[in-house]
Formats: C-alpha cells, sequence, structure tokens
C-alpha cells in the first residue's frame, strides 16, 4: 500500500499557548524574545505583531522601532518541545505514529487511517478544525512522502492534499526553504538566483553535488519520494493493538461494554491465530475534551478468552469517567505470551492450581480487590519459624522443599510474637500463669521447651525456648522465653494451635 | 492453598460468592465477623450450583443470627487427657457442636487428633476416664 504522511505546521505554536493561558494579550502585539550572540533576537511573534512587519530572527530593538505597544516577554526555553509532545499525544486517536518535528509542527503516517473520517479530505479538515477550536494556528497537508507534506503545509499555495505520485508537480513551485535545507546551501541558491525549486529540479545530479553537496540531493529525493525516509513515533506502537473510533461520543457503561466487546473480538481472534494469550492489557479512552482516562487488567497466565476477558474488564468499567463523550478505544496488549492450546485443554476441569477456572476466578479477584490481597505461601528451609514461610512469586512456582511436620506447629502464627506477663515457678520450666490481652491463663499442661537458635548467618541475637501449653480453658498456646532464664526473662506468645 | 487478605466483611463475602462459583475449588473458608440471612442465601445458592464446599467462620459469636446455610458448627477446644499419666500435653481434643443440620438430627460429639486422624471419644470411655481420674 502506498503510505501516505500528514504534516502539521503551528504558525505561531509558543504565543497561541500564551494566549490561550493570557486572554487578555490576544489584541496586544507580543513577542517571545532570547539573547544570542550580543543581541536580543526575536524567536517567536504573536499575529497581531506580525501584521505590523515583525517577524522572526529580528532584533528585537528593530521590532521596537516599528511597532508602538510591543510587547517583549522571555524565550521559554524546551517549551515547543513540550507543547508538541501534548499535541502530538492528542493526535494519536487519528493515528498510531506520530513523530514531533522540531521546532513547530508534528508529522504523522496516517496510511489506511483516513477512510474512518470519509476520505483525507475529510481528515485533513477534521484535525485542523479541531486544533484551530482549541486555539492552535495550524495549516496541514498531506502528501506521499514527509517532504513533501512538510513543503505544501508551509509554503503550499493550491491545494494541501497532494495525490499519490504528483510530489513532483505539487514542488515546482515552492521556494527552496521548502526543502528542509541548511542555511548554507539555502544562502547559496539564493546567490545564484534559484527562486523554486522548479529551477534547478531539471539540473543533472552530478552538477548539484558539486555545488551544493550529498545533504542537499537527499532531502531532495526524499521530498520526491526516490529516497526512504523514517518517522520515530512519539509512543512506540504495541504490536497487538486494537481501536475503536465511535461516530457518536460514547457516555454510557452499557456502551462501553459494548465497545471492549468489539475490541476483545478482533484482538482475540489475531491473538489465537498466532497462539498467543494476553497477560497485560490496558483500555484506552480518548474523550471528547482532549483528556485520556485508562483501565488496565492483568491475567496470571496468557488468556485469549474473550468472555475471561470481558469479565476483567466488566469489573473496571465503573472507573472510566466518560465525562462529556468518549471518541475513541483503544485496546493494548503490552504483554502477552505463548499459550499452548493442547495443554489448555488438558487441564481445564482438573483440580489443582493448573486449571484455568482458577487462574480465571484469581485474575477477577485480582481485578476487585488488588494483586497484594491475593496471597499463596510455600515452605522455606529455614528453622527461625518466621522464615520457614516465604510467599509464592507466581500461581505456578512449585515449592523447593517439603513442608514439615515432624515438631509440633501451631495452626496460627503471629507475625510478630506479642509480649506476656508470666509466672514461672522455676528457672527452664514452663510458665505457671501468663496474661495475654488482659486475661488471665492457668497452665494445666505444657509441653517443651523446644531450643530454637537464631540463624546466625543470617542474623545475631538470642535464642528462643518454645513451650506448648493448656490452659483449663483447653485452649493451647505456642508461647517462648527469649533468651536464658534470667533476672527479668521476656516471654512472648507466637501462635495458637487448634 | 490460596489465602486473600481483606479487610472488609463485604469484600471477604464477595470474594468468597466468586470462589464458590468455581469449579475448581476444594473448599472454600471465609471469616467474617457477622453473617445475615440474604447473604447466607446467596453463598448457599452458589453451592449448590458449583458443589464447592464452603465454610464461615463467625468469630463473634454473641450476634449469630438464622441463616439459610446447610449445617451449622459449634466447636470448642477440650483440655486434653494426659496420656497413660504422663506429664506434657495429651492428644487436643475439641467439642464438637452440630447445632443444626438441613434433613438432619443435630449432635453433640468429642474428638481427639491423634495417630494422624481424628477419632471421636466415646461417653462411655469419657465416663471411666473421669471415674479413673
Amino acid at each position: 500500500m502506498q503510505q501516505r504522511f500528514m504534516a502539521i505546521w503551528f504558525r505561531h505554536l509558543t504565543t497561541d499557548w500564551l494566549t490561550l493561558r493570557r486572554p487578555e494579550l490576544k489584541d496586544i502585539p507580543f513577542v517571545f524574545a532570547a539573547p544570542e550572540r550580543n543581541c536580543i533576537l526575536i524567536t517567536a511573534t504573536n499575529p497581531v505583531a506580525e501584521a505590523q512587519g515583525v517577524y522572526r530572527g529580528m532584533a528585537a530593538a528593530d521590532a521596537k522601532a516599528i511597532t508602538t505597544n510591543l510587547l517583549i516577554l522571555d524565550h521559554i526555553p524546551g517549551k515547543e518541545v513540550k507543547l508538541l509532545r501534548q499535541l502530538g499525544l492528542w493526535c494519536i486517536r487519528y493515528t498510531p505514529v506520530v513523530a514531533v518535528d522540531l521546532p513547530d509542527g508534528l508529522l504523522m503516517d496516517i496510511s489506511g487511517c483516513a477512510h474512518l473520517w470519509g476520505g483525507e479530505r475529510g481528515y485533513l479538515k477534521e484535525i485542523v478544525n479541531k486544533l484551530r477550536a482549541s486555539g492552535y494556528d495550524a495549516r496541514a497537508a498531506i502528501a506521499d512522502t514527509i517532504g513533501t507534506a512538510w513543503a505544501v503545509a508551509r509554503y503550499g499555495k493550491i491545494t494541501p492534499i497532494i495525490e499519490s505520485g504528483m510530489q513532483a508537480q505539487a514542488l515546482l513551485n515552492l521556494p527552496p526553504l521548502a526543502l528542509r535545507l541548511e542555511p548554507m546551501v539555502l544562502e547559496k541558491l539564493q546567490k545564484l538566483g534559484f527562486h523554486t525549486i522548479k529551477s534547478f529540479m531539471q539540473i543533472p545530479r552530478t552538477v548539484l553535488r558539486r555545488r551544493f553537496g550529498e545533504g542537499f540531493l537527499l532531502r531532495l529525493a526524499q521530498a520526491l519520494g526516490l529516497e526512504d525516509e523514517h518517522l520515530t513515533p512519539l509512543v512506540p506502537p504495541v504490536p497487538y493493538a486494537e481501536r475503536l473510533p465511535c461516530l457518536e461520543s460514547i457516555k454510557t457503561a452499557k456502551a462501553i461494554e459494548i465497545a471492549i466487546q468489539k475490541l476483545l473480538e478482533s484482538l482475540c481472534t489475531r491473538l489465537q491465530a498466532e497462539g498467543k494469550g494476553v497477560r497485560k492489557a490496558t483500555l484506552k479512552c480518548y474523550r471528547i475534551d482532549g483528556k485520556l482516562v485508562q483501565v488496565s487488567i492483568s491475567t496470571n497466565r496468557g488468556s485469549y478468552s474473550i468472555s475471561h476477558l470481558f469479565k476483567l474488564f466488566e469489573l473496571q468499567v465503573s472507573k472510566i469517567e466518560p465525562a462529556l463523550g468518549i471518541e475513541l478505544f483503544l485496546l493494548e496488549a503490552p504483554k502477552v505470551e505463548d499459550v499452548d492450546t493442547v495443554q489448555e485443554k488438558l487441564w481445564a476441569g482438573n483440580p489443582g492450581l493448573q486449571d484455568t477456572a482458577l487462574a480465571e476466578l484469581l485474575d477477577r479477584l485480582a481485578g476487585k480487590v488488588g494483586v497484594n490481597a491475593i496471597r499463596r505461601y510455600l515452605p522455606a528451609e529455614h528453622y527461625w519459624p518466621e522464615r520457614s514461610v516465604r510467599q509464592a512469586a507466581s500461581l505456578a512456582e512449585t515449592p523447593a522443599t517439603g513442608w514439615r511436620s515432624d515438631k509440633p506447629r501451631p495452626l496460627r502464627l503471629l507475625h510478630k510474637p506479642e509480649p506476656v506477663e508470666v509466672m514461672a515457678l522455676l528457672p527452664d520450666y514452663p510458665p505457671k500463669v501468663f496474661t495475654y490481652k488482659g486475661r488471665r491463663h492457668i497452665v494445666e499442661k505444657a509441653d517443651g521447651p523446644e531450643r530454637i537458635e537464631q540463624e546466625w548467618w543470617l542474623r545475631q541475637g538470642e535464642h528462643r525456648d518454645y513451650y506448648a501449653v493448656e490452659d483449663s480453658e483447653g485452649g493451647r498456646y505456642w508461647i517462648f522465653r527469649l533468651g536464658h532464664y534470667d533476672a527479668a526473662p521476656e516471654w512472648y506468645l507466637h501462635g495458637f494451635f487448634a | 492453598m490460596i489465602f486473600i487478605d481483606l479487610l472488609k466483611d463485604k469484600d471477604v463475602l464477595w470474594v468468597m460468592e466468586e470462589a464458590l462459583k468455581c469449579t475448581g475449588l476444594a473448599a472454600v473458608i471465609g471469616e467474617v465477623r457477622g453473617l445475615d440471612f440474604k447473604q447466607s442465601r446467596r453463598l448457599q445458592l452458589a453451592v449448590e450450583q458449583s458443589h464447592v464446599t464452603g465454610f464461615v467462620l463467625r468469630n463473634q459469636s454473641a450476634k449469630i443470627g438464622s441463616t439459610a446455610c446447610a449445617a451449622r458448627w459449634q466447636i470448642k477446644p477440650l483440655p486434653s487427657e494426659a496420656v497413660d499419666g504422663l506429664p506434657g500435653l495429651g492428644f487436643p481434643r475439641w467439642q464438637v457442636e452440630l447445632l443444626r443440620v438441613r434433613n438432619g438430627q443435630p449432635g453433640n460429639w468429642i474428638i481427639e487428633w491423634s495417630d494422624n486422624k481424628f477419632k471421636p471419644i466415646e461417653k462411655q470411655v469419657l465416663e471411666q476416664q473421669l471415674m479413673a481420674g
């Protein structure tokens, strides 16, 4: 397919931005100026100043002399990049490949995008009107090559849309400035009397190379489409993404659900054909007011099941604020993984951690209550009770060691041992009475002690002497004494047996 | 075994209901402060559909209302009996009461965990032990 490019030129990028911020400046001539080589030069002008004869590159003193009430403001370094980035991100609703073209333009690869707006004319009109309505004076052009689109956007006078293959004719009457050349080359062309591209287009390449260098020929060839030129997209395109532009803006939850369903259908058919499954997906909703709202889901294992992914998104629909309405939905799957379809059939309906139903359940729960709430524990090879259990990183992780069952361990282990007041009869004897949370427990029977040493290769500390005790009501507790029995031994309660 | 830590009872019940609808699970155990009739009915319906066993642990025994569950148990620990008069802890014992069951007789048992299995202790044995003690 023939590639089509669009170039947008913002005639008064920074001044338009300031006028938006400070509407009172609308009718006052003002310029941005920055010092350069002992002279203050104008870097940007607003339309009012321009009408009075002020142009970019003029010395600020000269400009002041020819106008009556010129306002000179300090140039803000880096502002253009920031503004162009913002505008470029806004333009992503029209095409996925948008690039910033410093100092005052945007370049877009619009191949295969325009038909959604009823052809290139409608597409261009829509973008330019939207930009103008938001306060930016924009000009745009569409052509087969970046060079021609750039030239026509800035210097074209006849039509902004150059039909496929007509680059040469479109460029004929434009000045050499339109070719994005070095200032040195431009000066030379000016001196030699080449005022339009037409005048040197027919000159043999070897002659041109000798006089103006390789860069000049490259630019000319790029504009004519003889040489390839690539864009650096603002947002790297995600390989698995689906777009759904809406004719009418969407406001209701039901309509959003239908949109999600449609996007998932096309994405999942593609994924299934390639044997892939979604691990992470993001739904980006571009709103009419220029804002972007997005929700994400993630799954425990790759999935291309429409019903499952839809259920995950369904939980998030309430988080999408449509405000005035959503005009474009973009579903991206930044993380996909291979799914073995054969294995899927084998494991379905098989109880255990491999069950797909379980993975789907956990995805749903994670969507509602958050991933951090869901935990799975595995045994770890440590003697110290707090370290003998660790959290599993994923559903598929298998324990490296078995659960130990040779020593009595409580059913419920406290995260942090809680101090108890204790009365013990003899040193190294289990306590007779202990008070936990204000309640006195009289110990009837006790087992122990079981001494557990601090693992010195991990941490220094005192050992613990654990006792399993039973109170007069039959409650069974795991309590320990820290260190040796001395003047003031510290006792802690660490767990409850059944 | 998968743990899900939640703060609110409402979330616990939602997760429980979702889990009970999932046929791949062996059992679902939820711990809540209170459970009213409507909530228990929802859980019961989910159980009947998927045949997954569900347990609700209610730790505020004072506020127990009527529920739609199939059975209600009350379990209390009991002091263990010394084995052959040796000092130390005996096998753990519980008083297990079946307060209410659908289509069945409520009952009351004493159960002991020994030799890696649960053993019911007969009333006669208990009396003998008491006599001997």
